[in-house]
């Protein structure tokens, strides 16, 4: 007898429900997934992807060495088996439907299909690119181009390849430093096509500066790196992913070949390959496993896997090739090494994560909010989320709100913005109050002479403002108001007249770090670049007065070989007071920052370059006076000083280097002999 | 004094001399330590090992019975030591050892070997396999015992010897080898030994069933011929990596394996027919829990435990990477027994092995039955982040995050959603907050209330029936704290070096383990000040679960050692605490744990795994509370749910009164989401379900596990409950009742 009294209960939790899988999927994924933030920094998140099984075989089908996979329009799976010379296709559950290519293809490691369902093999085998029709007989043959724009000796290699719309064929040939190469649908050469650009490092500069022209043939030559994979998304851009090309690794180009996407985005030095999903997010392969999932803006969205720690451990790779996403967007990567198939099933989190995204990339920025806030609660440190609750409180008009998200998402331009109109708006209610203070106060000054003259009331207070200010370390301290006026009486007044002392010099220098300190805190937030957590004082002292210290030193040294008249002192004293602008007015404009926008911004960066650059020429008006130099004089020995500093710090560092070495050397001679006496 | 030419010569003698001195000193200071303990004088050795022996000729070759009792029956076959055992209920008949013809040579004596060995050699880092049919200058003399026998083996080329005790008790087999049987000569050292590696090892995919290994919450093996698709064994140490000897790679992309906190493993031949589950009751602290599905470098899937008694490390000579690879002097002090029960007819499963070890651990009284009050609320695990600290430009300034008043809070609202059973932990409540201040001071933390607020909360927690936990960790230590010295407290590793274990965050970089001694004084410091300052409730993270052998001074204490020590201190804590939890506590650890937190619901995901089960949760279910890890970090909340549902896990949250936002730059930036008001009504709802679930099995021991189909799983319990959990999207009906998609059904059945 059963007694049922269970109740039916619909779970209500998740929100997003439309996950079809019937089969269970839960696991401890065995790697970490991260997300980025406005620095792109990796920060933890949840499970991204879950491992949801592998294909080891089809059918009766092995793999062998399997580099390239790809899904069309029919959710058809198709791998480039490699080392059996074949294309392999399954539908989305992993079962056979056929083989193409067995006869034909020899060493076939890209694969391609086209929205007539055309497979296209790149094979550098036969150094072409094979394309099957319906019929999976060979329709067309892509050969190494006659034409003599593509170059008498260069080799033609299919590794890759990608057809557009209008059968325009994309390949990418092995070592081809001139880019992709353009084919039409006929086969004929249309061009190179988004090549990379090669880095011009300071060293290479250096070389070609200084080398003659024999020396400079025999140098390395300095190539673009080529292209690894390619792919194509639903409007017909073309993306490229290099191994090596640091920020600039992924590629979207336009029609004329101009890079889309931003040059600082996360990368990793070994890309294998990478694929565009249906809803244009960006999804890469390394060869050791890691996969990076960025949204249409080069955002990383995710990244997770990992290589293998020997512990054979599913999600975890040996050496990946190719990656694909299906309409579900799952992810299927193929391992050349271990030779299998492996798939990832987005989790609820990232169901989430992709509504929120599609509705905002849609422009429904006020839809994406509910969204947004709740991926926000599944996760406080995803920036991408607090830009676009920004976003959609900023189009409800609740700036404040907005300010507060934008500044999580380190978004200025948003930020400026949101606090454009919460000016406006203050300014709107509040500029006649503020004129009112002002004449008020106006009138208070007036008030307040016509008192003193009248009747003196105030004569104690001026006559201890007096005092104060006839204290000798005051006027020393003072006397940095003199080089704002007068920088030659100044700089003349600490040599021969005693006007500022030692200990006036120091305070300055005190006050300078503090001012140092201040607008490291207080700029504005738009101005502002600086993670108030990563501040160590020993860090920041070291980086204000290293600098001073060596330039006194150095200066002082330099000086008195080239017959300069100033004393040590004297350098240390010059030096803070030559900072006079920058002491002065540095709070003010730290203050200032604060109530300034993206619209005014030039008022900032204006009158932080006038602050430098006035700090230099008193810099150097002080050289020249302390010194008594001529002008010549002074900027050789300005030059000679910088190079000088320069000299003291590699010395610096080659003694900490050797003693390093010093110091490894006896470790290791007594580590080995205790260990060999023990032994 | 002007000629002064004399010095130089003068000098240099003395630093020679003093050089000299010291390179002396080093090697006669240590040439004593290294006279090995329990080597043995050469004359002695002589006769044990007599150079020609007519070995071999005088043992059989068949299986002749040895032993028998009511329930099996023993054979031996004395020349490879290989035995037989028939499991007299149902006739079958279990085997150590296989025949085979296509293996290779080691392999082939491997499998027919009872005995297997690694052993070292002088000035080799890499140990060498042998067995007992390989070696064939050797002697075996055999004793009989009540109930088995015992066979003294002796390898003469190797100079290696030892003794085997095997013997019948009731339906189990226990197999031992006493440590002080072991002799060694000066030139070969014992590496690792395998008992009966091959006893139930099946061919291929001949036989249908699954081996068990106690990965996580537990894990099978089916034997489905693999076609030689799995290439790597799973190799596994009982109590997770000894960090006294090996290095963990921690590097930021992959999550360690689960670890091994329960030494037992196990083999079905066709479920509901005959199984095998071994125990490792002796020499586990040095083990590793070995499955070999087949086509790993042989034809057949095999379980066993590895003893370890040596093991080879790198012995840094210089401060970069550069070193020597040498094996440890000292072997381990254990002895080696396991203890295998017999399954057969409806226990032949997963199930009737976690029975098995469940009445293995009441008869050891390391679990009690718990009953359980009828009619209670399931309790609801919440760790509070008290506060935490990041870098400041002058000093480290302190966050809080959910403040005592705050808290309090916290709890009068989850009262009226309908949580009352709430079980907190406080972390970070101590001075200086969460992270970098172990071994903390037992002291409150000024901003997150005075004493007197904390004793409030405390008492009223203590009223409603579940007291305040406070976190506590007696393992790791930093050196930001009072408490810490890394000279005299941290752990020490074989190679003399401090065990260091970077963090990779940037406000603590680094901390330490400290030494077994050093956590007992601690945890008698400790007890003393909670009992002045009359706490109630204690969480013990990380001395549960991490376990690491250690030079203490110039001798070096195995796993087993610091084991005894964590024991001996927890003993005394939990005897003075009323209410007393831990993390993830290993097996050794459940006599003192009143709840057991973070207990895993998953594995670890080896490709060679065809399923997880529930085996730890079946053990501790009806002895012990147990909790699921928090379920914050949940990427797939419903499918988790349900799975706490399956296992009858206690769900936990980790939460904080203020954004987790404020956590970034702190050494807990990966709670990426804690704040109670993101978490309210998730969790009200997750509660009400689970209570729904888990109600009527309060108290209840499980019964059964089993998979109705893919996605379906019943569970039935001793009260007569029974719980079907549906993860699939479709409806499932059984026997006329229905379950919902990603739902339940609860059913009573009427006895």
């Amino acid at each position: 007898m059963k007694n049922i009294n269970g109740k039916v209960l619909l779970l209500v939790l998740a929100v997003f429900l439309w996950l079809d899988s019937s089969s269970m999927v839960l696991a401890e994924a065995p790697y970490k997934t991260y997300t980025e933030d406005h620095n792109r920094q990796f920060v933890r998140t949840q499970d991204a992807y879950h491992p949801a099984g592998s294909i080891e075989k089809v059918g009766d089908l092995e793999f062998s060495g399997p580099s390239d996979i790809y899904i069309d329009a029919r959710n058809r799976i198709y791998v480039a088996d490699t080392n059996n010379h074949r294309i392999v296709v399954l539908d989305d559950e992993g079962q056979f439907i056929r083989v193409i290519g067995e006869e034909v293809l020899q060493t076939p490691v890209g694969v391609f299909v086209d929205h007539q369902g055309d497979v296209y093999a790149a094979d550098s085998g036969l150094n072409q690119v094979v394309k099957f029709g319906a019929d999976h007989a060979v329709k067309q043959i892509f050969a190494r181009p006659e034409s003599p724009l593509f170059g008498k000796n260069n080799p033609f290699k299919p590794m890759k390849v990608t057809v557009d719309k209008r059968g325009n064929v994309y390949i990418i040939s092995e070592g081809s430093t001139n880019g992709v190469v353009q084919m039409s649908s006929n086969g004929d050469f249309l061009g190179y096509f988004g090549s990379n650009e090669s880095k011009a490092s300071f060293r290479i500069m250096l070389e070609r500066f200084l080398f003659t022209d024999a020396q400079r043939a025999k140098l390395f030559k300095n190539v673009p790196p080529s292209a690894t994979s390619i792919d194509i998304d639903q409007k017909g851009l073309i993306y490229t992913i290099t191994q090596g090309d640091e920020g600039r690794s992924v590629k979207r180009f336009n029609i004329s070949g101009f890079n889309l996407l931003p040059a600082d985005m996360t990368f990793h030095p070994l890309y294998t390959d990478l694929f565009i999903s249906k809803s244009g997010n960006i999804y890469t392969i390394s060869q050791t496993g890691i996969i990076f999932e960025y949204d249409t803006e080069g955002n990383l969205l995710f990244s997770f896997g990992a290589p293998d720690d020997g512990k054979s451990r599913i999600g975890m790779f040996i050496n990946a090739a190719g990656i694909a996403v299906d309409a579900g967007e799952n992810i299927y990567v193929v391992d050349k090494e271990r030779n299998n198939i492996q798939i990832f099933k987005p989790t609820e989190f990232t169901s989430m994560v992709h509504h929120a995204l599609e509705l905002y990339k849609e422009g429904h920025y006020v839809k994406s909010r509910e969204p947004w806030s709740q991926v926000l609660n599944k996760n406080n440190l995803f920036d991408l989320a607090h830009k676009g609750l920004a976003d959609a409180y900023y189009k409800q008009q609740l700036y404040a709100e907005a300010i507060e998200e934008y500044v999580i998402a380190n978004d200025k331009e948003g930020y400026s913005n949101a606090f454009w109109e919460i000016r406006n708006r203050w300014l709107q209610n509040n500029l006649i109050y503020v004129l009112y203070v002002g004449i008020i106060l106006f009138v208070l000054r007036i008030l307040v002479r016509w008192l003193q003259r009248k009747t003196g009331v105030f004569h104690s207070v001026i006559r201890l403002k007096e005092q104060v200010f006839s204290a000798a370390f005051i006027r020393h301290v003072m006397f940095v108001s003199r080089f704002i006026k007068n920088p030659f009486e100044g700089f003349y007044g600490i040599k021969e007249e005693r006007k500022v002392s030692l200990w006036s010099a120091t305070f300055l220098y005190v006050l300078f770090f503090a001012e140092y300190v201040f607008a490291l805190y207080y700029t504005g937030f738009i101005f502002n670049n600086v993670e108030p957590s990563s501040l160590i004082l020993m860090k920041e002292i070291a980086k204000v007065f290293a600098p001073i210290a060596l330039w006194i030193i150095a200066n002082y040294l330099v000086s008195t070989i080239n017959e300069g008249e100033g004393k040590f002192s004297e350098v240390y004293k010059g030096t803070i007071y030559a900072m006079a602008p920058y002491l002065l007015f540095s709070p003010i404009i730290v203050i200032v920052s604060n109530v300034l926008t993206n619209n005014d911004a030039f008022l900032y960066t204006f009158s932080s370059n006038i602050i430098v650059v006035w700090c230099a020429v008193l810099l150097f008006i002080m050289v020249k006076e302390v010194h008594d130099y001529t002008v010549r004089e002074t900027i050789r020995n300005i030059l000679i000083t910088l190079f000088g500093m320069l000299i003291l710090s590699l010395v610096a560092f080659i003694v900490y280097v050797l003693l390093d070495q010093v110091f490894d050397f006896v470790y290791s001679v007594i580590r080995e002999l205790m260990i060999r006496a023990e032994l | 004094m002007r000629n002064s030419k004399w010095i130089k010569p003068v000098v240099t003698a003395v630093i020679i001399a003093a050089a000299i001195a010291i390179v002396y000193a080093l090697f006669f200071g240590n040439g004593r330590s290294s006279r090995e303990t329990g080597a043995i004088p050469n004359s002695e050795l002589q006769s044990e090992f007599p150079d020609h022996e007519e070995a071999g000729s005088k043992l059989s070759s068949d299986y002749r019975k040895v032993a028998e009792n009511e329930h099996l029956e023993l054979y031996l076959k004395e020349q490879s030591l290989s035995i037989q055992v028939k499991d007299k209920r149902s006739g079958y008949m279990w085997s150590s050892e296989i025949i085979d013809t296509e293996s290779n040579e080691s392999w082939k004596n491997f499998m027919a070997s009872g005995l297997s060995l690694d052993y070292f050699e002088e000035s080799k880092p890499n140990a060498t396999r042998t067995d007992l049919v390989s070696q064939a200058n050797k002697s075996i003399t055999l004793e009989s015992l009540e109930k088995g026998f015992k066979a003294i083996i002796r390898l003469n080329d190797l100079k290696l010897g030892m003794e085997l005790h095997v013997s019948l008790e009731k339906d189990q087999l226990v197999v031992r080898i006493p440590q002080q049987s072991i002799l060694e000569g000066n030139k070969t050292k014992l590496g690792s030994v395998y008992v009966y590696p091959f006893l139930g090892a099946t061919k291929a995919g001949e036989v249908d069933g699954y081996m068990f290994i106690p990965d996580g919450s537990g894990a099978l093996i089916r034997l489905a011929d693999n076609k030689g698709k799995f290439k790597i064994p799973y190799e596994a140490k009982i109590y997770g990596t000894n960090e006294g000897i090996e290095t963990v790679n921690r590097d930021i992309f992959t999550n360690p394996p689960l670890t091994v906190q329960y030494p037992v493993f196990g083999m079905v031949h066709a479920e509901g027919g005959n199984g095998l589950f071994g125990i490792v009751e002796n020499g586990q602290y040095n083990a590793k829990i070995v499955a070999y599905p087949n086509g790993v470098n042989t034809p057949y899937n095999w379980t066993t435990a590895q003893f370890l008694s040596r093991e080879s490390y790198l012995q840094p000579t210089s401060r970069s990477l550069g070193g020597v690879i040498v094996y440890e002097k000292a072997r381990n002090p254990e002895d080696i027994q396991i203890r295998y029960t017999f399954l057969s007819g409806k226990d032949a499963s997963y199930v009737g092995m976690a029975k098995t070890y469940q009445s293995y651990l009441e008869e050891k009284s390391i679990l009690v039955r718990d009953e359980g009050k009828a009619d209670t609320a399931i309790p609801l695990q919440m760790d509070v982040l008290g506060a935490e600290t990041e870098n400041g430009m002058f000093a480290k300034r302190l966050i809080p995050m959910t403040t005592v008043s705050q808290l309090e809070e916290m709890l009068g609202d989850m009262k009226k959603n309908g949580i009352g059973n709430v079980n907190v932990v406080y972390k970070g409540w101590n001075e200086g907050g969460y992270s970098g201040t172990n071994p903390s001071p037992v002291k409150y933390e000024s901003a997150l209330g005075s004493k007197k607020d904390f004793e409030r909360l405390a008492a009223s927690l203590r009223e409603s029936g579940n007291p305040l936990h406070l976190y506590s960790d007696f393992t790791t230590g930093n050196e930001a704290s009072k408490r810490f010295s890394a000279q005299t407290d941290a752990a020490k590793k074989i190679d003399k070096s401090i065990l260091t274990i970077p963090t990779y965050e940037e406000v603590y970089g680094t901390i330490y383990y400290l030494s077994a001694e050093a956590t007992s004084m601690l945890v008698k410091q400790n007890t003393k000040q909670y009992m002045s300052q009359n706490v109630s409730g204690i969480a013990v993270d990380k001395t549960g679960s991490v376990l690491f052998s250690e030079m203490a001074g110039k001798s070096r204490s195995s796993r087993s050692q610091t084991a005894e020590s964590y024991k001996a201190a927890m003993q005394g804590l939990s005897d003075a605490i009323p209410s007393f939890l831990m993390y993830a506590p290993n097996d050794y650890m459940l006599p003192y744990a009143d709840q057991v937190l973070d207990v895993p619901m998953e594995s670890s995901q080896y490709i060679y795994i065809s399923e997880t089960v529930p085996f730890v949760q079946m053990v501790l279910k009806g002895y012990k509370d147990y909790f699921a890890p928090y379920s914050n970090f949940f990427a797939n909340p419903q499918a988790s749910l349900l799975r706490m549902i399956e296992t009858g896990s206690y769900p936990s949250y980790y939460l904080t009164h203020e954004t987790s936002y404020k956590l970034k730059h702190t050494n807990s930036n990966d709670v990426y989401t804690s704040a109670y008001k993101d978490w309210r009504d998730s969790m009200t709802e997750t509660y009400r379900i689970l209570d729904e679930a888990l109600k009527p099995t309060i108290g209840a021991k499980m019964q059964n596990h089993e998979r109705l189909s893919d996605g379906i799983v019943k569970v039935s319990y001793d009260n007569g409950v029974e719980v079907l959990v549906n993860y699939t999207n479709r409806d499932y009906l059984w026997e006329g009742v229905s379950v919902p998609p990603k739902g339940f059904q609860v059913i009573e059945v009427n006895r």
